[in-house]
């Protein structure tokens, strides 16, 4: 828990300073669209609008989409949320949410910004399952990407993060 | 974050409805876990404990209290604070808490700090499942499926266990509605936090072709707090788990925070129960 922690606070002073150029939520009804004005993607309804929301990810027609991370960072506060996952032309599909303050994640299969869980008990499983997967592979995008500009302590944190993602399970 | 020993007595009081001493030890709290110990509360139990603060008068610092009661009930934040909260930093550590509004009982403690943990009770493994109740498929998986051995799905059941619905062994899920129920007795604060992460599933264990996880039996259970599934291997336990725990060794449920890889989620019938069933 310490090295999660150390990680954390390493990959916030990383992180500071590299945010692109970022938007506030969009007020409107329907999705509430996030992220950098090339490359939007769907708020979860988790989430408050405040602060600032970044995709580190792929995008097509100026969407979100595939295995990526949102980021939701706000001044002045440590915390910083997470969303893991699948993301088609900017809607969640799979994927969890997580805290750097806070050990845990929350997930499954994503509908209008929100987790929706089936009746089915198998069902269920499998879509928290796949949702774990989904984010790991996205955390490991993350790492690599980071890897690649040289951002070791955001390449660690987000590595370290997939492998805590996919031992969830036994 | 481990969680205050000042806000353990808060909740242990609060969970024995002790009104004026929780409110005496609320007003020792920082900002940042009262606003997540006030989060566990229903109408009824902030009802109660306005009605303590009034009947201390001055003992308490009733409008800092107001204000974080009135910060978790609107989720918004009240247009002034009172005193010096906002100097102090308290009006940022509201302004934090709504950001994410996660309860108490989410917060962990790490496992070497939690005391008596499967006291006189072992884990049931996979031969001793085996030779009880036969293998639960022909060939499994990585993802969750169906049993299919015809004697052990005949005893495979749906129902209510309390907070939530499960489906598993028969006897295993009688055994959970009755943890339950001494969990809302004992624990009534946890209680209305828990859900399901998943009971019955046969599968292999990740990467295994050849080692079945206890899920297969329908014995085991994957628990929520707050929506929130503990991670597992971290070495640390949800605080909300930590306090059921005793609930289920009690009735002979195995913690899985002792598994060399910590699984705090997880909850298995002990190898001495389920040879009873």
């Amino acid at each position: 828990m310490k090295l999660f922690t150390i990680a954390i606070a390493l990959l916030l002073a990383c992180l500071a300073g590299l945010a692109p150029t970022i938007s506030s939520a969009d007020a409107s009804s329907g999705p509430v669209m996030v992220g950098q004005p090339a490359c939007r993607v769907e708020k979860p309804t988790d989430w408050g609008a405040d602060g600032t929301f970044r995709w580190i990810g792929r995008c097509r027609n100026g969407l979100a989409e595939g295995h990526g991370v949102l980021r939701n960072s706000s001044s002045g506060e440590a915390e910083v949320l997470l969303f893991l996952g699948d993301v088609r032309a900017g809607r969640l599909r799979s994927g969890v949410l997580a805290s750097s303050q806070l050990a845990g994640f929350s997930g499954g299969r994503w509908k209008d910004g929100a987790i929706v869980e089936s009746d089915d008990e198998l069902k269920r499983q499998n879509d928290w399952r796949a949702a774990l997967m989904a984010a790991a592979d996205a955390a490991t995008q993350a790492g690599r990407t980071f890897q690649r500009e040289h951002k070791d302590a955001s390449a660690t944190y987000y590595l370290t993060l997939a492998k805590t993602l996919r031992n969830q399970f036994d | 974050m481990p969680v205050s020993s000042a806000c353990r007595t808060f909740i242990d009081l609060a969970t024995q409805r002790s009104w004026q001493d929780a409110v005496r030890t609320l007003n020792g709290l920082n900002m940042y876990e009262m606003l997540r110990a006030l989060k566990v509360f229903e109408d009824a139990d902030r009802a109660a404990l306005r009605a303590a603060m009034a009947s201390l008068g001055g003992a308490v610092n009733g409008p800092r209290i107001e204000y974080a009661l009135t910060v978790v009930e609107t989720s918004h934040l009240p247009a002034t604070a009172p005193g010096d909260l906002a100097s102090t930093g308290q009006v940022q550590d509201a302004r934090r808490f709504l950001r994410h509004p996660k309860c108490i009982f989410v917060e962990t403690t790490p496992r070497g700090e939690i005391g008596l943990r499967n006291d006189g009770v072992s884990s049931s493994g996979n031969a001793l499942m085996q030779r009880l109740f036969g293998a639960p498929r022909d060939a499994y998986s990585q993802a969750c499926q169906a049993v299919t051995n015809r004697t052990l799905a005949a005893r495979i059941q749906t129902a209510s266990v309390g907070p939530f619905r499960a489906t598993g062994l028969d006897s295993a899920v009688a055994a959970l509605t009755a943890i339950m129920t001494q969990i809302q007795t004992r624990q009534r604060l946890v209680y209305r936090f828990l859900s399901s992460a998943g009971m019955l599933c046969a599968r292999n264990v990740r990467g295994s072709t050849t080692s079945v996880s206890n899920h297969s039996w329908g014995c085991a259970i994957d628990l929520k707090i707050d929506s929130v599934l503990d991670a597992r291997g971290d070495g640390v336990a949800q605080y909300g788990l930590e306090l059921i725990a005793p609930m289920f060794n009690d009735a002979g449920w195995y913690w899985g925070i002792d598994f060399p890889t910590e699984d705090a989620q997880h909850f298995e019938a002990g190898s001495a129960l389920v040879q009873t069933w």
